[in-house]
Order: C-alpha cells, then structure tokens, then sequence
C-alpha cells in the first residue's frame, strides 16, 4: 500500500480528532449533520458523476432509511450496528424498487420517474401517522449506544459519522475504480457501446443504484440521532434537488467535494437563516450563481488553483 | 349516486383543463429544445397571484386571464434572454439545477411580495354561485374553467396543426436539422415558444385560482403534476398530452373521492405502473438510436 | 460446412419505407463474408437487426442452429456475435487501453465484478496491451481516445470488438476514410484473428471484398440481388446493373 494511498485516510483522522477535541456542542452536531448528509451527497455523486443518473429522488433512500431507524429505535433501542445494519437494508431496499421503476427510461424520463418515486415515499411518511408521526415526525428518540457505551453525545456523534464519512469515501474511491464502477462510466460514456460489449444496461446501473442506497442507508439510520428528530422533510424532492446542488457545488465526480459542497452549503443556510427572512432567496441565488459562474464545482476550482501553485 | 358521479366528472375535467394548459407549455419546451423546466410551476403560481389582484381591483374581470396570459409570457421572454437561452445546448442536470434554482428564488420572491397566506379571488358576480345537476351543486365557475381551458387548448391545437408557424414548430420537434436548412431562425422561434409556454402557465394559474387558489407550494404541486401529465402523454405529442391530462386529472380525482388521505399516493403509483407498462408514454413518438 | 448465421426472410419497415425486405442469408463457420451495396440499400440495417439493435417485422435469425430473434444485444454478445459500428463508437473520456479493457473484462466474465476486481482488471490489460502491440498503437495506450486521430479511432473500434474473441465478427464499413496504407493495416489484423472467427463485412470499396472475402452478397433497396463467390458476384449481370455499372460508368 503506497504512501499516498494512506496518508489521506489519515489526515482525516487526525483532523477529526483535532476538531473532536476542540469544538463545542454546537458545532459538533452541525459538523455531524454536514458529514451525514455528505456521506448521502456522495453516494448520490455514484450515480451523477459516473453513471450519469440524475436521480431528482435521492432523499428517498436517505431519509426512508432515517425513518427506519428511528421507528426501530423506538421499539428495539438504538444500538449502533442495529441501526447501521437497519438503515443500510433499508436504503438498499427502497433503491431496489427504484431501480426498477426509474432505470427502465431514458435519462429525462428517469430524473421524471424518480421524482414521482420519491414523492410516493415522501406520501408514505407524510400521511402514515400511526408509524411516521406525519407533519410533525419522530421525536423522543433513544440516544445511541454500542453495549455498554452510550453514543449520544455531541463528541461520539460527530465522531461516529466521520468514520462513516472517511469509511463510504473509501468505498466510494474502491468502486469506481473497480470492473463495476467502470462499467458504469462506460454505460454514461456510450450506453450503445457498452451493450455491443455484452453489458446489460440495466444490471449495471442497478447495482450501483444498490450500492448508492446502502450508502445512503447508513448515512441516512445515524441521521435522526443527531437531533433526535426525524421529519418527513428529509424525503422530500427539494431535498433531492438541494443534495444535486450541494453535489455541484462541491464538483459532481470528484467524491470529497460532496462533503465540501455540503458544508458550504449547510453553512450558509445556517448562517444567513440566522441573519434574514430572505434565507431562500439567498440560497436560490447560491444554486443559480453555482450554475453560471462554477458549474465545474469548487473541488475542481481548488485543484485547478494548488496545480498551478505547483507548476509555475 | 348518479349526481354525486357527475360531480366528480365535472371536476375531474375542471382539474385536467388546468392540467392541460400548464402541461401543454412545459412539453412543446421539452420536446421542441429539450429544455427541462422546473420553474413552470412559478409561472402558474404568478398567473394565479396576478389574477387574485386584478379581480380584487375592481378592472374588467374578463382581463384578469389575457393580463396574466401577457404578464407571464413577458416574464417568461426576459428569462429566456437570461439565462435560460444559453442553457438549452446544456445537460439537463446543468438545466434542472438552473430552473430549479430560480423556481426557488420566484417562489421567495413570491412569498415576500404576496405574503405566505393563502388567496382565493374574489370571483365576478356572473360566475359565482352554484348550478345544479341531477339536485347536486355544482360551482359555476368550474364549468368557466371547463369550458375556457378546453377552448383555448382547442385553439391552440389549431395554431399547431393549421398554422405555418405550428408546421415549422412541428418539423423543428421531430428534426431540427430540417428547420435550419430551411432557413429559420430556431433561435426566434425558441423564444416565441418559450414566451407561450410561459403564458400558458400563467394563464393555467389565473384561471385554476378560482378553483385551487394561491399559496407559496402550489407551484411546486403544480410543477410535478405537470411534469407527470407530459411524461405519461409522451414526448411531442399533442394528443398524449390531452389524454394524459384527462387520466391524470381524473385518476386525482377520483383517488380523492375513495383514498382521501393516501389520494396522492394512489394516484402517483398509478401513474408509474401506467409508465411501466408503456415506457414512453401513451402515444410514443418514434426514436432513432442508430 | 454448416451454417453459423442463418438469416431467414427478414424484414424491417420505418414507417412506410422499407429498408430491408424479405433477406435470406446465410453465413458458413470460418468464412468472410462481403456485405455490399450503395449507400442506403440497408446494410447498417441489417446489421442491427442480426446483433439485437433493431427488431425485425419478419423473418427469423438463427445462430449456431439456435434461434436467437428474441435475446437482447447483450446477450447475442454472450453468444459470441460481436459488431462494431459505422462511425467508430468509443469511450472518449477513457483512455485507449482502458476501452479495450472494457470489452475484455465482460468477456472474462469480470465486466460488474467489484471485490476481487483488481486481478480482472489486470488481466484485462495485459489482454488490451497485447491487441495495442499488435496493431502497432502500445505508445498510445494512456491516450484519450478523444485525442486520437481517426485512423487510429477506427483501429480502436476494431480491437476492441476483438477483445470479446467474436465467433462471428460483423464489421461495418470497418476502412471508410481510411488512407490505404491504413486500410491495408487493419485488414491485415483482422485477417490474423480471422482463424476460428467468422466475419461479416460491409464495405463501400469493391475491391476490397473481392480480395478479402470468400463470398459476398449484394444489397439494393433493401433486398438482396445476390449471394455468391466473387467470381460469380462480378459476372452476374443484375449486380453490374445495379451497382457495379454505377461505379464503371
Ligand atoms: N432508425 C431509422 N429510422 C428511420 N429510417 C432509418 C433508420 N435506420 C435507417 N433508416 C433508413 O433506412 C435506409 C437504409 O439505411 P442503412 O441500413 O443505414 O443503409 P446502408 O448502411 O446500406 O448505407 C436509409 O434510407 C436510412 O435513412
Ligand atoms: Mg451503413
């Protein structure tokens, strides 16, 4: 294993530890929050930036998931790897039924279908009160732990969803460069092609719609316990819409931007919804000026920027 | 039994005129210049503000719906020579994050200069009130809507079918190449296009105001019930859309009148396996892959 | 001999034109054979139809004395028939070995595989390296194939339907605008592959198919005028109308 190949995994840690020790609640929980819904932005960069697949219902599998946990933690507790594990079958799951209806149509009718797909998600969890507590969501949730230890606090959380973090972008970077991921890129490239290679489109993009769900899954069961809270919010299509902005923001298939590209984002929707009423305007602003002036994203702009510094 | 079914007929097609006209606009956008809108739904919503307004100030009410026509359609001209125009050779997600993020914009815009409660007009006096069919009441005005959105959709079928002007849209949607050997200039024709598929939006809201009346999220619902009647139509095809926006309309409807809670997603999931089992919509138009 | 490809009264209308009507082939194992005609006579057409690109209103396709009328491209790919396509079809933002690798890894069996993938991929460059060698283009194997000129584009398109080791290889118009030294290059490649691999070959230059195939069938307005040795092909006097006398004039 090379130098390289480490040293990154590694600086993140460190820079984790450094930021767990130093930062306050406050900052800990939105540091959580920016790395979950990261860690979702970038199993959505799977399916964008090398399968060319714009899912406008990308929060379905993210959010389904959060509800799963939470509903599971109300009767079962909130153990860690119960909730990963519920969470990851669950996005897999819904990405499955997904699949099958959205992967079936050319590329408009796909970012079509999946819309409607996550409105019928977002349907589900809005209008079953029983279970999803409707408009108003889950709250009360138990705070998480792992046997003996309780996970609940601000530190453990925002450690917990770094390791998610660092783990899905090593997942991330090992499928792309893998046959599949490959394949992938190929039935974006020239889906013509791939099927005179003897690949089916299909399965190709179905299993990585599987592998974006699961992705998206575990983000999505740790995300209620951040705030203890899970509302029908987190399935809804502007969801979707915002996790393709934070996605270009940061730079569609350049993995960590996803994170970047969140925390900007999320950042700035804290930050000026603190300071204006008009917080949408602004962030609407944000999107459009994204497109025209950036659409290459800032994880490009910035590579573009310590390139130069490096080659006079 | 037999009124209250008729009823319900009546206001599924109330309902598919709205769907008809905004539907129209966004697919002759999409199938002409693969253009995707996701801020259709603020054209509707803007149409319905401006008709609140003008019927509250006393005007001619019968200007109410060329005013919002006309308003939109301009709104929709400037926003076509910025920026919307130098999008149309882009990706879609490149178009999609654009609209969608102006759809947000206008719809803050929209929240601050109108306020978030909702309107409802204050309907003319000749349209007001109740007719009764088979001892059901029925409100006046949704037959206006009928009757207006079917007239107009009726019109505009002429404009492309018996038009020179609706020839040259329809050979630009199925090869645009043809059209530009021809000589003309796809880029006036885009924005003519543009300019009445915004003014059909607005005109769909300033006469659905009556009926749905105006708050900040009725574009949005608007916009995917739009965008649904257009996919399940089938790409650039006048009569799909018609049809669709009569399944849809009624299969909302109708999911109303027997799911009334779960009625969106009774309706959504019949639309889905409607788009299964024929994948390019109801009337498919030919596709050349090779 | 006995028949690899059976094509049996095929045919394939667009609307009211019919671009193939009624075309009854057959294609014997470890023969060339030519497909010719003019421009628009249905050749590509009929090309789709026999890979699964395009179904046919009638007729039926046998391959290997299996019927294969209802199997997706893929899976026609499976069975051993590969194309490769008019205007070269690749992957422009990949590098050339990383196209080749692509139709390698699917034909080992390792095209959607992810964990153990490594030793797939390696494989399936060694396999690529060893195509890249063979037609001289090694040096540009980190290309983009963006960045490649046409001639070595079309060379491209060539080896990558050759990483799938086709039982019967389909070639449309595999040298158009090729310089001939080009031309001569890549025939000669297909030639040493062509041991054990039958091929279908569409092509505008005449002379060609009379020097490379053992028979040649000739397309025109969608039918077939006639299918024989190229002695006999030259001789037979509804060609010579149709085609060969268009050209000779
Ligand atoms: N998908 C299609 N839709 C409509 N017409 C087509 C299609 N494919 C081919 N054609 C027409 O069929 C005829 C035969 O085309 P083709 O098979 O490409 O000819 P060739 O390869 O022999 O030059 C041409 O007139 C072409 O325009
Ligand atoms: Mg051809």
């Amino acid at each position: 294993m090379s130098l390289s190949r480490l040293a990154l995994p590694m600086a993140g840690l460190a820079a984790m530890a450094a930021v767990a020790a130093l930062s306050g609640d406050f900052q800990l929980r939105f540091l959580a929050e920016i790395l979950l819904i990261g860690t979702a932005v970038l199993s959505l960069d799977l399916l964008i930036g090398f399968g060319g697949l714009i899912s406008l219902g990308h929060a379905a599998l993210f959010g389904s998931a959060a509800y799963a946990a939470a509903i599971a933690a109300q009767h079962l507790g909130a153990s860690l790897p119960v909730m990963l594990g519920i969470g990851i079958a669950m996005g897999t799951a819904v990405a499955a039924l997904m699949g099958l209806v959205i992967l079936r149509a050319g590329s408009l009718f796909l970012l079509i279908l999946a819309l409607l797909f996550g409105q019928i998600v977002w349907e589900i969890c809005f209008h079953w009160r029983e279970v999803t507590g409707g408009a108003d969501g889950l709250r009360g949730l138990p705070p998480l732990s792992l046997g003996p230890w309780a996970l609940g606090d601000a530190r453990s959380l925002f450690v917990l969803a770094g390791l998610l973090a660092l783990g899905s972008l090593g997942v991330a970077r090992s499928f792309v460069a893998s046959p599949l991921g490959r394949a992938l890129i190929g039935t974006r490239e020239q889906p013509i092609r791939m099927q005179a290679l003897g690949y089916t489109l299909f399965s190709v993009r179905f299993r990585a719609l599987l592998v974006a769900g699961a992705m998206a899954g575990a983000a999505g069961s740790l995300y209620p316990f951040v705030n203890l809270y899970v509302g029908p919010q987190s399935v809804h299509w502007t969801l979707s819409a915002t996790m393709i902005i934070m996605l270009v923001i940061g730079g569609v298939g350049s993995l960590w931007g996803a994170f970047l590209g969140t925390a900007v984002y999320l950042a700035l929707q804290t930050y000026v919804g603190a300071w204006t009423d008009r917080w949408q305007l602004c962030v609407g602003l944000l999107f459009v000026l994204t497109v025209l002036v950036m659409p290459q994203g800032l994880a490009s702009g910035f590579l573009r920027l310590t390139r130069k510094g490096r080659t006079p | 039994m037999m009124g209250y079914a008729a009823i319900q007929v009546l206001n599924a097609l109330s309902f598919s005129a709205l769907l008809l006209l905004t539907g129209l606009g966004l697919s002759v956008v999409l199938s002409l210049m693969n253009f995707v809108n996701l801020a259709h739904g603020s054209f509707y919503l803007l149409g319905s503000y401006i008709a609140v307004h003008w019927l509250a100030s006393g005007a001619p009410w019968w200007m109410a719906f060329p005013v919002a026509f006309l308003a939109t359609a301009l709104a929709g001209a400037l926003l076509e020579r910025f920026p919307l125009r130098a999008f149309y050779a882009r990706p879609h997600l490149m178009q999609v994050l654009l609209t969608y993020g102006l759809s947000v914009i206008f719809a803050d815009l929209m929240r601050w200069g109108f306020g978030a409660q909702i309107l409802s007009p204050e309907l003319p006096e000749m349209l007001q009130g109740v007719v009764f069919l088979f001892d059901m009441p029925f409100p006046l005005y949704r037959l206006f809507i009928i009757g207006a959105g079917f007239a107009m959709a009726l019109a505009l079928w002429l404009l492309f079918d018996r038009t020179m002007w609706g020839a040259v849209v329809r050979a630009a949607v199925s090869d645009r190449g043809i059209v530009e050997t021809l000589g003309i200039d796809t880029r006036r024709l885009f924005a003519a296009v543009f300019m009445l598929s915004a003014g059909l939006g607005g005109l769909s809201g300033a006469l659905g105001a009556g009926m749905l009346a105006a708050y900040p999220g009725l574009d949005e619902e608007v916009l995917i019930l739009a965008l649904i009647t257009v996919v399940v139509g089938g790409l650039g095809s006048f009569g799909g859309t018609v049809l669709s926006a009569l399944v849809v309309g009624f299969a909302l409807t109708f999911s109303k009148v027997w799911f009334p809670e779960f009625a969106n997603l009774a309706a959504f999931s019949a639309m889905i396996a409607l788009l299964l089992a024929r994948p390019n919509g109801l009337v498919a138009p030919p596709l050349r892959q090779l | 001999m006995t028949a690899l490809l059976q094509v049996e009264g095929v045919g394939k209308r667009f609307g009211e034109f019919a671009a193939i009507s009624d075309v009854t082939l057959d294609l014997r194992g470890g023969e060339t054979l030519g497909l010719i005609g003019p421009n628009g006579a249905g050749k590509t057409t009929l090309f789709n139809m026999i890979t699964g690109f395009l179904k046919p209103d009638a007729g039926s396709l046998r391959f290997d004395g299996a019927a294969i009328d209802r199997l997706a491209p893929a899976q026609r790919v499976a069975r051993g028939l590969v194309r490769s396509f008019q205007k070269p079809m690749l992957f422009p933002a990949l590098a050339l070995r990383e196209n080749i690798a692509m139709a390698a890894r699917q034909h080992a069996g390792r095209g959607l595989s992810w964990w153990g993938g490594a030793r797939a991929t390696r494989a399936a460059n060694d396999e690529a390296d060893r195509l890249l060698i063979e037609a001289g283009l090694q040096h540009r194997a980190e290309a983009r194939v963006a960045d490649l000129a046409y001639g070595e584009q079309r060379m491209a398109d060539l080896l990558i339907a050759l990483a799938l080791r086709p039982r019967l290889l389909l070639l449309d118009e595999p040298t158009a605008g090729l310089a001939p030294d080009e031309a001569r290059r890549l025939l000669a490649i297909i030639r040493r592959h062509d041991e054990g691999t039958s091929v279908m070959l569409i092509t505008h230059e005449v002379e060609i198919a009379f020097a490379a195939c053992d028979r040649i069938a000739v397309l025109n307005l969608g039918r077939l005028l006639c299918l024989d040795t190229p002695a006999a092909v030259q001789a037979h006097p509804a060609v010579r109308e149709a085609y060969l006398g268009a050209l000779a004039a």
